[in-house]
Formats: structure tokens, C-alpha cells, sequence
């Protein structure tokens, strides 16, 4: 009995499309009355906001040593304590919000870039090309992701920007891949055959006629990969091959802080929580974007 | 009268995935040696049952689907193998319809942007564009201040005709219409015939109309091609093929469709074909048809039919035709 | 006595735009042994109205007023376990997609078995001869070994003749067949309303056809209702709908086909679209699209008035039309 149900439910979902509420409307209306989606947005702007004005909020400067401060727990005068050098870890996890951010969006763009590039030529061409790019996505699937990180970081030296393009690089395959699952299925829609039938280039029907109808998966893969982007970049920072000191990332904090776990516990416990609620953020928004654009979308 | 389109012999082979490594390449032959000339100005039905070919045949035509063997050509030139810029000229004057007026319109892009698709990709210039597309949206029957909507607020009506609008932006002089009112209620099925007819007549179109349904061919249609497996069973003028069938297929065709008047419906002589449709990847020997035909004879299974010009426009490929 | 009796039923669906009245106040009696057709465009509620007799009704959808009485006893009040026991047992469906109907991991021998021993204390013996007798009654060549084949190795019209097997094998009093052939080809709709009509001879079934077809109505009914926005706009013999109709939206209907059998110069279309369930028009739901609507139309609902025996129409001025629209085209 299941397949009539189902026509059912289509034709009144056709119904409710007749009652002219745009699909963008829809989803608007789906992701607000997901309360641990909002949560999860709510995070990410808090992070967004506290990055953009890191200067006016941190009462110290990331860099300013105070040998005279050094190891204090917490206090009204450092909230969350100070470091080895008497640096203020609330001020220090404020810049280091910067670090995450930009993670979170060029590391992500670099994926999305590559990937969803060749994710549609991949769909799109078929054959030879198709085998090809797949077959890189099985490699690059198939190293550890830290051991692969670090040979690239090797390669590349340390540093921010190498962090970014490490992380970029590893990434792309799942954009690929989604991206090449939604090419296939959208290149059997009639419209594609239609934008053919017109005399349109293969380029124009990519990305003009095809891409956009790709674009809800990787919208919310971004939102997913900005968390776990983060999280690498926390783990190679760790190990010293990501952000150089003195400059603030929460997996430096937490590397600096090796030493001090019983000793001076707030330089471990408040960096690692910056980095689990901000992670945690971006994957509830994930979540929630997928569940309010389309909750079959298989990610 | 000189036709615009001309195919000779052509096929379309589709190659079926191996079942097993060694196995020989099998191939679906979706149309199998077609002839059919389509004169300027008029209306060629193409009708059949599902796999019978029809829609490969159309998409074929407009180069949809490269061509397995033969020859299209349209307007003088032989358009099988053509490529890159002589292509795409091509494409400005052959257009297609299709069926689904949910799956054909990009659910992404309005309408102005959907109709204005195919000026664009023929490098017309911003004012064209334009003024083309307020002409178009009232001559397919829809408000031109609705052009900034997007598909899903149309009905289905209306989104087929935003889908005519699209076809017929660029002033094709041939369309391919695929089965472009079968998706339709009945209620609105009768509008489109009529705009497709309107359109015919203003812009001097030609169509090659793909449909499973005998009425609406009968109502639009100038001549009607019948297919079976692959290839043209039957070819004749509207009146001929409806009143004189010729081949048993055509007449168990006709003969299936319910009449909507009880009392004609109940005094019709029904003729019940047995069994399904062979598979077009393993046609059977001889004519493709007398494994389900009702008069066929030992010759019908060893020898092919040819398709013969029988009387005046009237060709049909059948060793013991009817009504003659 | 009627075998099924429904009383203004309504099914009304609660979904987050709006209340949709998909069936609102619809009344019909099926005789035994007789078939009763249903036309209407999409959204007209045909297809709810038939899971309503089912009680298969999806959320976020339920019968909100009205009785429905099968073989006397009204089955809105019945609970799930009895309505277990009448479905494919004394009232059986046949859907429109015979591929998506059959479960594609199990043999049809299987399936039927199963549909028998559901309702009936048999042997598995006994249940597979059943299933070959009823497979050989539906036309399929060596039914034996049939039942052993899995859906997809059937073709689309073997597999619909396979879903009738399934519906009739425990002799239900009601078939319920929705768009049975619209999936299927002509020559092969033909041999599936050929092997209906046969059957229910045989079967003494009663049938509710559901379809859009007019072709298949006029063939296959004894009764027709035609329903629009949720209602029955006419109800009556299948030569009262067709010749003697009193409804505006059936005739216009029928001179909105194009014919096999006759000529037109012009196809005469209804202006504008079946309307939103959500948001139905004031007074009769067909006035904005109606060549005849008057004031009154617009602002006061019709009545189903009886205008003959077992003949209603749902119209203001049912009692001042007749329409014949089984010959239109052939004067014009």
C-alpha cells in the first residue's frame, strides 16, 4: 500500500507548491523550527562576530608577555587565566577565533573550488575523464588524513596559508564526489537536454544550467567540512606544523599546554572547549541546513 | 514541394551493458532503418506504443543522440555528421517540446532567464532579448509580468507553455513536439493543441509530433507515421490512415483506444493483440510484428516486408494488408 | 441492498499550508456486481476517496465527518485489525504502478500465497494451487511455473495482470481499481480491461474504476461519477453522463477531447486551471472556469440536486441543461 500513500503525499505536496511558497521560503521555514539548528547558527555567528572584532573585545593584546602574570588561574583580572608567559588566554582564544574562521572558509573554498570543478566534469564527461578523477578521489580517500596532511605540510613548509592549501587539497574529494553523484542525476533532467537542444557549450550547461542544481549538498558538506577543517587544523597546529607561534591557534594553546595539565589546567580546558563548541556549531548548522533543504540528501 | 527534412536509412544503436565478460556486445536498436521525408508548413504524427522508438527518432533527428548509420538532411544539407558552428546553426532552426513540464523547466532559473536561454546562447544583444521575450510570453498565453517568477508557482499548463516559449524563442522552422501533452490533464490538454496550432500557423512551424495517443494525432496531425520496434510500419495522410488502415498493427492500435460514447464503445469490434513487445535488442526474424499479429503466415516469420507506397502518400510494410 | 454506501464523506488533509479538503461531502451507493467509474482531473480527490473506503488514508490526512457503510456496517467506526480483515480480502485495490506494488525480493508465487494465508486458514498446498488457478484465470502462460519468477522478470502488462491475481484471489465482494492501465500501453490496456470485464462476470465482483479516461469509462461502467474540487459535480448511468448530462464541467470535459472517431476543426479547451485545494474559489468551485456561471455562482455553493433516477448533478441550474457529450463533434 505504500506507493499510493506516497503519490498521495506528492500530490499534496503539489498543492502546497500551488500555494505559491517559493522552495527558499520553505526551507527558511523548516530550518527555523529546528531548535538545535539554530543553536548550531547561532555558535557560528557568535564566532564570526568575535573574529571580525577580536581587537575591541580581548582586553590584551595575543602577544603581550607579562613574566610577572605568569601561570595565574583564572581571575577578574585574566578571565580565563594566563599562560607560561603571563600571556591572557581569553584574549589569546578571542584571536584565535581568527585562525578557526579562516580555516573553516578558505580551506573549505579551496575544497569546494577543486572539487566541485571536477566533481561536474567528472559527471558531466563520463568515460575516460570520469575513471580518472574518480580514481584520484579513491587515492586521496584512501591515505590516513593526518599522515597525508603532514606530507604536504612537509612539502609545503609550515605556516597559515600552507595550513589552508593542505586541508583545501585533502578535502576536495568529497566535494567531488558529491557533486559528480548530483551531476549524473540532474544530466537526465529534460532541461539539460533542452539547454543542448538550443546549441549551448558544454561549459554553459555545466555551470549556468547544471551547477546550481548541485549547489544544496555542497552547501551543506561546506558547512560539515568547516567543522572538521577546524579540527585538522587544531591537530596539525598541535603537532607544530601548522600556525607558528606567537600568533594564537587553539591547537597551538592546547600544544603549549602539554606541560601544565595539572598544573595550570585552564590553559588545556578552555581552548579545547573553544575548539568542541565551535566544531560542534558548524556541524549542528550542517545538520540542520541538510534536514531544512532536504533531508534524503544522503551526506 | 521540396521537404525540409529528409532521413534516410537511419539508426540508432544504444550498446547494452555486458552480462558477462566474454559476452558479445549487444545492442539496442532503438531505430532500425527509418525513411520519412517532413514537408515545410505541416504536421507529421509519429505514433507507437512505449519502446517502439519514436522519441530516440525525434532526439535523433535534432542530433540529440549522434546518429548510428544513415543520413538527415534538413534544409539541403546533410546534417549527421556535423559539427561545432555549422551545429549550432542548426540548432537555432530545429527545436523540441518535451513531454514533462516539470523535469524540462530548470527549477532554478525564472522565466525571463529561461526563455531568454536559447537568444543568449545565439549572442542576441540585451534589448533583443528584452523586447523578444514580452512578445514570446504573450503569444504563448502568458503574462509578461510574471516573467521574474519561478517555475514552481505555474500550473502545469502553464509551465508547458513556458516551455513552448523557450522553444520557440529563437523562430525555429522545425519543432519536435515529445509527447508535449501527455503529462496534462484533460482539462488543459485541449489549450496546448490549440497554442501549438496557433503557433503552427503564425510562424509557419512544422512539427513532427511524437505521441502514444491516437486522438490527439488524429486532431493535429496532416500525415501519421506508425511505429513499431524500430521502424515505420505504416505512412498516410490522416484521413487514409484513421479510415483505411493498411497493416494489422495500425488497425489493432486503432481498434484498442476506448471511444468516450458508450453505445459506439459497446457495437466496436475490439481486436486483442496477445502477448507484450519483443525486445529491441533481439527483434524477431522476418516482419518484427507477426509474433503478436493475428494474420500472420509462415512468410511473415522468414521474409522482411518492405515498406511500400500501396496507393497515392500510402505506404505500408505488410505482405496481407487490410482495407485494400 | 447496496454493498458499499457512503454518506457525506469528508477527508480533509491538515498539512502546514492549509487545510486541504481533498473529499468534502461526497455521497454514492455501489451496487453488487456492478462497476462504477470515477473521472476527474488531479486534485479532484478520486484517488483519496478511494484509500478513504480503504481507511488508508496518509498523514497528515482523516476522515473528518461522514459514514461509510460496507455490507451494512459503517467501517468509519472499525478499528485497524477489523479493517485488516476486510482489506485484500473482501475489498481489494489494484494500483496504477504494478511495478512499485509488487515487493521486487519476493517470488509472485510467494506474494500470493501469502495474500491468501493472511486472510484464510489454508495450507500452503492449497494456497499455491490457488495461486496458479487464479494466474491461469489472469492470462498468464504457465502459470506453474510462473509463481517461481520474481516482478521484474514480468513485463509492465503481466505484472498488472499479476496485481489482479493478487486482488481477486480471496473473491472480494469490491475491487478497487485506480488508473489501472494508465501506465500501460494501448494494445495492452485493452487486454487488462479485456481480462476486467471477463472477470467480473466470473468474480460477481463489484468495481470502482478510477481513472481519468473518459474512453475507458464509457466502456467499462455501469455508473459514473465525475468528481471536481473534492465533490461530485454529476452522478449517474454511464448513458445519463454521457448523453443526457446536467453538469457544465462533464460536458465541458468531454468537448475538451479530441476524438478518434469524429473531425474537429478546433479543440474547445476549459479556460484556466482545476483550482487549489488550499484555496478554493467562492461559491461553485468550477465558476471561474464555467462558460455559463451566473451571479448566483459565484457567491452560493450548489446542492447535489436529483434531476432523474440516480441521477444528481451538482449545479445551480442542473434542472434547465442537457448535454450530450458523447456525440459532441460529430453534429458540429
Amino acid at each position: 500500500m505504500e506507493p499510493k500513500e506516497l503519490e498521495v503525499i506528492e500530490e499534496i505536496e503539489k498543492l502546497e507548491e500551488k500555494a505559491l511558497i517559493s522552495p527558499n521560503r520553505q526551507i527558511l521555514n523548516r530550518f527555523k523550527k529546528n531548535k538545535t539548528a539554530v543553536f548550531g547558527l547561532i555558535i557560528v555567528v557568535i564566532l564570526i562576530f568575535v573574529a571580525l572584532f577580536a581587537p575591541f573585545i580581548a582586553p590584551y593584546k595575543y602577544d603581550e608577555v607579562n613574566y610577572s602574570e605568569s601561570l595565574k588561574p583564572p581571575s577578574s583580572k585574566h578571565l580565563l587565566g594566563t599562560d607560561i608567559l603571563g600571556r591572557d588566554i581569553f584574549s589569546r582564544i578571542i584571536y584565535g577565533s581568527r585562525v578557526s574562521l579562516e580555516v573553516g572558509i578558505i580551506a573549505v573554498a579551496i575544497s569546494v573550488i577543486i572539487g566541485v570543478t571536477l566533481g561536474l566534469i567528472s559527471g558531466y564527461f563520463g568515460g575516460w575523464v570520469d575513471a580518472l578523477i574518480m580514481r584520484l578521489v579513491d587515492i586521496t580517500y584512501s591515505f590516513p588524513f593526518l599522515l597525508f596532511a603532514i606530507a604536504i605540510m612537509t612539502i609545503l613548509g609550515p605556516g597559515m596559508i600552507n595550513v589552508f592549501i593542505a586541508i583545501g587539497i585533502i578535502n576536495w574529494a568529497w566535494f567531488a564526489r558529491v557533486t559528480r553523484g548530483s551531476v549524473l542525476s540532474a544530466k537526465e533532467q529534460e532541461y539539460v537536454l533542452a539547454a543542448v537542444a538550443m546549441g549551448a557549450s558544454p561549459g554553459r550547461i555545466m555551470f549556468k544550467h547544471i551547477m546550481p542544481n548541485v549547489i544544496a549538498p555542497v552547501i551543506v558538506g561546506a558547512a560539515l567540512n568547516s567543522g572538521y577543517a577546524i579540527l585538522a587544523e587544531a591537530a596539525l597546529s598541535f603537532l607544530g606544523i601548522g600556525v607558528q607561534p606567537p600568533y594564537p591557534s587553539w591547537g597551538l594553546m592546547l600544544s603549549d599546554a602539554r606541560n601544565y595539565i595539572s598544573t595550570a589546567p585552564w590553559m588545556t580546558i578552555y581552548p579545547g572547549l573553544a575548539i568542541a563548541l565551535t566544531v560542534l556549531g558548524f556541524i549542528l548548522l550542517g545538520n540542520g541546513l541538510r534536514d531544512a533543504i532536504d533531508p534524503r540528501l544522503k551526506i | 514541394m521540396e521537404p525540409i527534412l529528409k532521413v534516410k536509412n537511419l539508426k540508432k544503436y544504444f550498446p547494452v551493458k555486458k552480462k558477462k565478460l566474454f559476452e558479445r556486445r549487444k545492442y539496442l536498436k532503438a531505430v532500425d532503418g527509418v525513411d520519412l521525408e517532413v514537408y515545410p508548413g505541416e504536421t507529421i504524427g509519429l505514433v507507437g506504443e512505449s519502446g517502439c522508438g519514436k522519441t530516440t527518432l525525434g532526439r535523433t533527428i535534432l542530433k540529440l543522440y549522434q546518429p548510428t548509420e544513415g543520413s538527415i538532411i534538413f534544409d539541403g544539407k546533410d546534417i549527421a555528421k556535423i559539427r561545432g558552428k555549422v551545429l549550432k546553426d542548426f540548432r537555432r532552426q530545429a527545436q523540441i517540446i518535451f513531454q514533462d513540464p516539470y523535469a524540462s523547466l530548470n527549477p532554478r532559473m525564472k522565466v525571463k532567464q529561461i526563455i531568454e536561454e536559447p537568444l543568449i546562447v545565439h549572442g542576441y544583444s540585451r534589448d533583443e532579448r528584452e523586447k523578444i521575450v514580452d512578445e514570446i510570453m504573450e503569444s504563448v498565453g502568458l503574462n509578461p509580468e510574471h516573467k521574474f517568477r519561478y517555475p514552481h508557482e505555474f500550473s502545469g499548463g502553464q509551465r508547458q507553455r513556458i516551455s513552448i516559449g523557450r522553444t520557440i524563442a529563437l523562430r525555429p522552422k522545425l519543432i519536435v513536439c515529445d509527447e508535449p501533452v501527455s503529462a496534462l490533464d484533460v482539462s488543459i490538454q485541449a489549450q496546448i493543441i490549440n497554442l501549438l496550432e496557433e503557433l503552427q500557423d503564425t510562424y509557419k512551424l512544422t512539427y513532427i509530433f511524437i505521441s502514444h495517443d491516437l486522438s490527439v494525432v488524429r486532431h493535429i496531425s496532416d500525415r501519421v507515421a506508425v511505429m513499431y520496434l524500430g521502424r515505420i510500419v505504416e505512412i498516410a495522410d490522416k484521413k487514409e490512415i484513421y479510415e483505411k488502415p493498411h497493416h494489422p498493427y495500425t488497425v489493432a492500435l486503432l481498434s484498442a483506444i476506448p471511444i468516450p460514447d458508450p453505445e459506439k464503445e459497446r457495437n466496436r469490434k475490439r481486436i486483442i493483440l496477445k502477448g507484450d513487445l519483443p525486445s529491441p535488442i533481439n527483434p524477431p526474424s522476418g516482419c518484427r510484428f507477426h509474433t503478436r499479429c493475428y494474420k500472420a503466415k509462415e512468410r511473415c516469420a522468414k521474409e522482411e516486408p518492405k515498406l511500400v507506397e500501396v496507393s497515392s502518400g500510402h505506404s505500408v510494410a505488410c505482405f496481407y494488408p487490410e482495407n485494400t | 441492498m447496496a454493498i458499499l454506501k457512503v454518506e457525506n464523506l469528508k477527508t480533509h488533509f491538515f498539512t502546514e499550508e492549509g487545510l486541504v479538503k481533498a473529499v468534502d461531502g461526497v455521497s454514492f451507493e455501489l451496487e453488487r456486481g456492478k462497476v462504477l467509474g470515477i473521472v476527474g482531473e488531479s486534485g479532484s480527490g478520486k484517488s483519496v476517496m478511494s484509500l478513504s473506503i480503504m481507511k488508508l488514508i496518509p498523514y497528515p490526512g482523516r476522515i473528518v465527518e461522514g459514514k461509510i457503510y460496507f455490507d451494512g456496517k459503517d467501517i468509519t467506526q472499525a478499528n485497524e485489525s477489523e479493517m485488516q480483515s476486510i482489506r485484500g480480502n473482501r475489498i481489494s485495490m489494484v494500483f496504477q504502478d504494478p511495478m512499485t506494488s509488487l515487493n521486487p525480493v519476493f517470488k509472485i508465487g510467494f506474494q500470493l500465497v501469502e495474500a491468501v494465508r493472511v486472510h484464510k486458514k489454508v495450507s500452503k498446498k492449497e494456497a499455491l494451487d490457488m495461486a496458479v488457478k487464479i494466474l491461469k484465470e489472469v492470462g498468464i502462460p504457465d502459470a506453474e511455473e510462473a509463481i517461481n519468477r520474481y516482478p521484474h522478470e514480468f513485463s509492465g502488462g503481466m505484472r498488472q495482470r499479476v496485481m489482479i491475481a493478487m486482488a481477486l484471489i480471496n473473491d472480494p465482494d469490491i475491487l478497487i481499481a485506480d488508473e489501472p492501465t494508465t501506465a500501460l500501453d494501448v494494445t495492452v490496456q485493452a487486454q487488462i480491461l479485456d481480462l476486467m470485464n471477463r472477470l467480473k462476470e466470473e468474480f460477481n465482483s463489484s468495481i470502482i474504476l478510477i481513472t481519468h479516461d473518459l474512453g475507458v469509462v464509457a466502456e467499462m461502467s455501469d455508473e459514473v461519477i465525475v468528481m471536481y474540487a473534492g465533490r461530485i459535480f454529476e452522478r449517474g448511468s454511464v448513458e445519463d453522463i454521457f448523453y443526457k448530462s446536467r453538469n457544465p464541467y462533464t460536458y465541458s470535459l468531454m468537448r475538451s477531447l479530441p476524438r478518434l472517431d469524429v473531425d474537429q476543426k478546433r479543440l474547445q479547451p476549459i479556460k484556466g486551471n482545476p483550482p487549489s485545494l488550499i484555496r478554493l474559489p467562492q461559491g461553485c468551485p468550477f465558476h471561474p472556469r464555467c462558460e455559463l456561471a451566473k451571479d448566483i455562482c459565484k457567491k452560493k455553493v450548489p446542492e447535489l440536486l436529483k434531476v432523474g433516477t440516480n441521477h444528481y448533478s451538482y449545479c445551480h441550474f442542473a434542472a434547465e441543461l442537457e448535454f450530450n457529450g458523447g456525440k459532441v463533434g460529430t453534429h458540429s
